[in-house]
């Protein structure tokens, strides 16, 4: 019995792993004064024309996680043919706002102002993060390029993301719950701080002229109301910006993926980003 | 006192309490249905499944199917899938713990192999195109134990490793490894 389930599992594993031909190259120091602004760096082959880029970023509350948590969507990305970014940034405490923003500009920035060695468009580079990384992906998209969160990297600073998919992203950080994360994240409770509440919100910046947006968040999220990507897209609808929410019946903060278990939804972000950067073939 | 009655006493009095227990014990039940718990949220889905056990081989051998809205807001989309699954109750020859049925039942801890195929279909409302069909193949290995703490009713939890294959339209093919915890709950019969 032992080897009929063993046989079984080898044809399994046999018919369903595939061949890649994403180059991954690790560890890249976007900021040599930070140990933890690093990212890996993930490219389909290379093509005659320069590629659209997505910085990837993780979530875990502002304070934990890694680059390493996202790695399988990052090379999905470059597999669609996306250069992918797979970004770390600092965590609180040295991460507390506005640092953690700070970094991921600074690796916009980098990315944009290495376009030529990097093979890819700096005019086409998109941002997709989920939970905190939702929220920083957010901020990428709207508040780049203003004073609250430019980075002191040699990069310097840069304009905004031109396309932003934020998964349960918290758009208005006085909305979420007042737990540890947050309040460490934002450096101190909604009654103490209320104008870093704003500052830390992407909301706060929505503009003419922002990118198209897509908000994924689970319809039962208890920490990241989907009232927080509905409300932020109606304020991006307000201003003619291109949007659209994709809702997973049933999906918690902790089970984007959906019940079934499929990542279409990243099928479906690469759908828009396409659409929106004019494709990654 | 009628007859019958008294040839069950006499025959309870005459044998040996190994014997009597052996004779009130119940016959296993063959069949299953059951329902995956985790899919009824809200009724926007649901997943079913059949199991017929063979006995003499320790093994059962079950079909399933799901469907569900996977999909709101700016899109719409259905997901529906089929599968497969083998069953091996290794330690089916005792009674199991937490069970009314006998020894010999497909109760108590299993090993077991899945297959599965699904399709999910989306729609974005907003500009009215059709995204597509995605497929995706999945095999799983997982490890469980059933309880039937009632009459037929029965309650599994597994845990499973696996593998899926997604075959997306303009994409190219992708595949990752998953962790799943299962959870049914139906009737044996």
């Amino acid at each position: 019995m032992p080897g009929f389930s063993f046989s079984l599992l080898g044809l399994c594993t046999g018919v369903l792993t595939g061949c890649s031909d994403v180059v991954v190259e690790s560890d890249v120091s976007y900021d040599p004064r930070f140990a933890a602004a690093k990212l890996d760096i993930y490219s389909p082959p290379a093509g005659d024309v320069a590629r659209p880029a997505v910085l990837v970023i993780h979530g875990g509350g502002w304070k934990q996680g890694s680059r390493a948590d996202i790695a399988d969507h990052a090379r999905r990305f470059a597999e669609a043919g996306y250069v992918a970014f797979n970004v770390d940034y600092r965590l609180t405490p040295s991460g507390q706002f506005p640092n953690a923003v700070q970094d991921c500009v600074c690796a916009l920035a980098y990315v944009r102002a290495n376009a030529a060695e990097l093979g890819i468009d700096p005019d086409r580079v998109a941002t997709y993060g989920y939970s905190a990384g939702g929220h920083l992906a957010s901020m990428l998209g709207v508040a780049a390029g203003q004073d609250a969160v430019a980075p002191d990297c040699e990069w310097g600073d840069t304009g905004p993301a031109n396309a932003v998919v934020s998964g349960a992203g918290p758009q208005d950080m006085g909305m979420l719950p007042e737990v540890d994360a947050v309040v460490d994240f934002v450096g101190g409770t909604r009654a103490a701080v209320p104008e870093l509440y704003a500052a830390a919100s992407p909301i706060s910046y929505v503009a003419e002229g922002a990118p198209p947006t897509l908000f994924i968040t689970g319809d039962a999220d208890w920490f990241v109301d989907i009232e927080q990507s509905r409300m932020m897209q109606r304020a991006l609808d307000a201003v003619g910006v291109e949007t659209r929410l994709l809702s997973i019946p049933g999906g918690g903060h902790l089970l984007n993926r959906g019940p079934s278990g499929t990542s279409w939804d990243i099928e479906l972000s690469i759908d828009f980003l396409d659409r929106n950067l004019g494709g990654g073939q | 006192m009628s007859d019958a009655l008294g040839l069950v006493i006499a025959a309870a009095v005459s044998a040996s309490p190994d014997a009597l227990e052996a004779r009130l014990q119940p016959e296993p039940l063959y069949n299953a249905i059951s329902i995956a718990v985790p899919t009824v949220d809200g009724f926007r889905g649901i997943g079913v499944g059949y199991e017929r056990w063979m006995p003499g081989r320790e093994l059962s051998i079950s079909v399933s199917a799901h469907g569900r809205e996977s999909a709101s807001g700016d899109y719409t989309g259905v997901t529906g899938g089929v599968g497969a699954e083998l069953r091996w109750y290794w330690r089916s020859d005792r009674k199991a713990w937490l069970s009314r049925q006998p020894a010999g039942s497909m109760a108590g801890w299993f090993a077991a192999a899945r297959v599965d195929v699904a399709i999910a279909a989306t729609h974005d409302r907003v500009s009215d195109d059709w995204l597509g069909t995605a497929v995706e193949l999945g095999g799983t290995v997982s490890l469980g134990y059933r309880i039937a703490p009632w009459r037929g009713l029965e309650i599994t939890p597994s845990f499973g490793l696996g593998r899926r294959r997604e075959f997306a339209p303009g994409l190219p093919d992708w595949s990752r490894g998953t962790l799943s915890l299962g959870l049914t709950a139906g009737w044996m019969f």
